[in-house]
């Protein structure tokens, strides 16, 4: 019932959103997995095309190989991340992100824009998603740590604050 | 897998990785000069910004508004950076390149202190040259693992003019060798040499950088140890 109303809520969403798709993405029905540049350069373009407040829509798929915990959500995530906080190109709430049945082959998130199919990215398996900007950790400046951390929260669990030691008397 | 940082123990630099391995046998003294002489190709002294005094901070891309394009200094960045055919984006990616993604990436690009340089105007899958001004220094640089993507990068530092305190990071260089995905060592290009004086160092396009279209490297800018706007360094 309850996947039933949600299946409904999510047709409503893309329908209702506005047919603001600008750029055709061409869409491959057997998607390879690419790289960091590509993601990057695909989201931006989801969110241009899909306006300030057009709705982005994400689904993630697990693929054949994927067994990892969280997986599908931790990319998810890190999707929607990219253009909220790293970005701070477009508020949450512009974007659905769900995760959807298993799949053949590689796993996957499905972006839709304005309703419609807008790409596929393929993910390498028990992969995260690849984005930021696609630099190596070493390269990181103080901002740039931050913000990965925002990305793969998961990564950089917060440390329990250390019990302070009572004042000893000498 | 991740990149290897030359020890200050080390005491040589391999710079094409023949012998005892490139990087892992790397000098922290950057002992090792891509080049013979630094040649001017600019003259002009750098200015960088600070946190949130302009529109084009890379430290703060957050707080920037849209700047326009700059095709002149697009094209020279190009020059000095590429072989024949090489196009460079610092704002706005050129229309041929991974054709129907957005044009406008000024904060992967300038709002970061990078560039990026592509095969040719349409990011084709072809060889051409990667090259960087005389005078570099190789500081660091190897095959680093990107959430289960093997990628590459080489970082050069400048000590004289007209490039003083300038470093520059290459990621996504082609032309190498060595590693998990060939992209260990920098290959030997004999020194050879662009229209612009600037010295050979690989091709445009490496692990990372490659996909239909849009083949590139991504070129990290920085002055006295800051992100700096590639535009300010090579186009004042």
């Amino acid at each position: 019932m309850s996947r039933s109303i949600f299946s409904f809520a999510l047709l409503v969403l893309c329908l209702t959103s506005a047919a603001r798709l600008t750029t055709a993405q061409v869409v491959t029905p057997n998607p390879k997995p690419t790289n960091c540049e590509n993601h990057i350069a695909v989201l931006e373009a989801a969110n241009h095309d899909a306006g300030k407040d057009g709705l982005i829509i994400l689904i993630g798929r697990l693929g054949r190989g994927d067994n990892k915990p969280d997986l599908n959500r931790h990319r998810l995530q890190s999707a929607r991340a990219y253009l909220t906080d790293y970005l701070s190109a477009r508020s949450t709430n512009t974007i659905v992100i769900a995760e959807g049945e298993k799949v053949e082959g590689y796993g996957r998130i499905e972006i839709y824009v304005g309703g419609k199919l807008y790409y596929v990215f393929a993910i390498k398996a028990n992969a995260d998603l690849a984005v930021g900007s696609c630099e190596p950790a070493d390269l990181d400046d103080a901002r740039q740590r931050e913000l990965r951390k925002k990305l793969y929260p998961w990564l950089y669990p917060k440390q329990p604050r250390k019990a302070r030691k009572p004042a000893t008397k000498r | 897998m991740s990149a290897v940082r030359p020890s200050p123990e080390d005491s040589s630099v391999d710079l094409h990785g023949s012998g005892g391995g490139a990087l892992t046998s790397g000098s922290w003294k950057m002992d090792e000069t891509v080049a013979d002489s630094a040649q001017s190709t600019t003259s002009e002294s750098i200015v960088t910004t600070t946190p949130g005094e302009t529109t084009s901070d890379p430290q703060n891309p957050g707080q920037t508004r849209q700047p326009p394009t700059d095709p002149q200094c697009d094209a020279r960045i190009a020059a000095i950076f590429g072989g024949q055919g090489a196009v460079a984006a610092t704002v706005d990616e050129p229309p041929g390149v991974n054709a129907g993604a957005a044009r406008y990436r000024y904060d992967h690009l300038a709002g970061q202190g990078v560039f990026h340089i592509y095969t040719d105007a349409n990011g084709s899958d072809k060889v051409t040259g990667l090259f960087i001004p005389p005078g570099g220094r190789l500081v660091s640089g190897g095959e680093y693992n990107n959430h289960g993507d093997t990628e590459n990068y080489f970082r050069f530092s400048y000590t004289s003019r007209p490039y003083k305190g300038v470093q520059i990071s290459l990621l996504h260089v082609g032309g190498t060798h060595g590693g998990e995905v060939d992209g260990q060592y920098l290959g030997n290009f004999h020194r050879e040499k662009n229209a612009m004086g600037s010295v050979r160092i690989g091709n445009i396009a490496g692990p990372g950088g490659e996909g239909e279209g849009y083949n590139h490297t991504h070129v990290k800018v920085y002055f006295n140890g800051r992100l700096t706007d590639p535009r300010k360094v090579f186009c004042k």
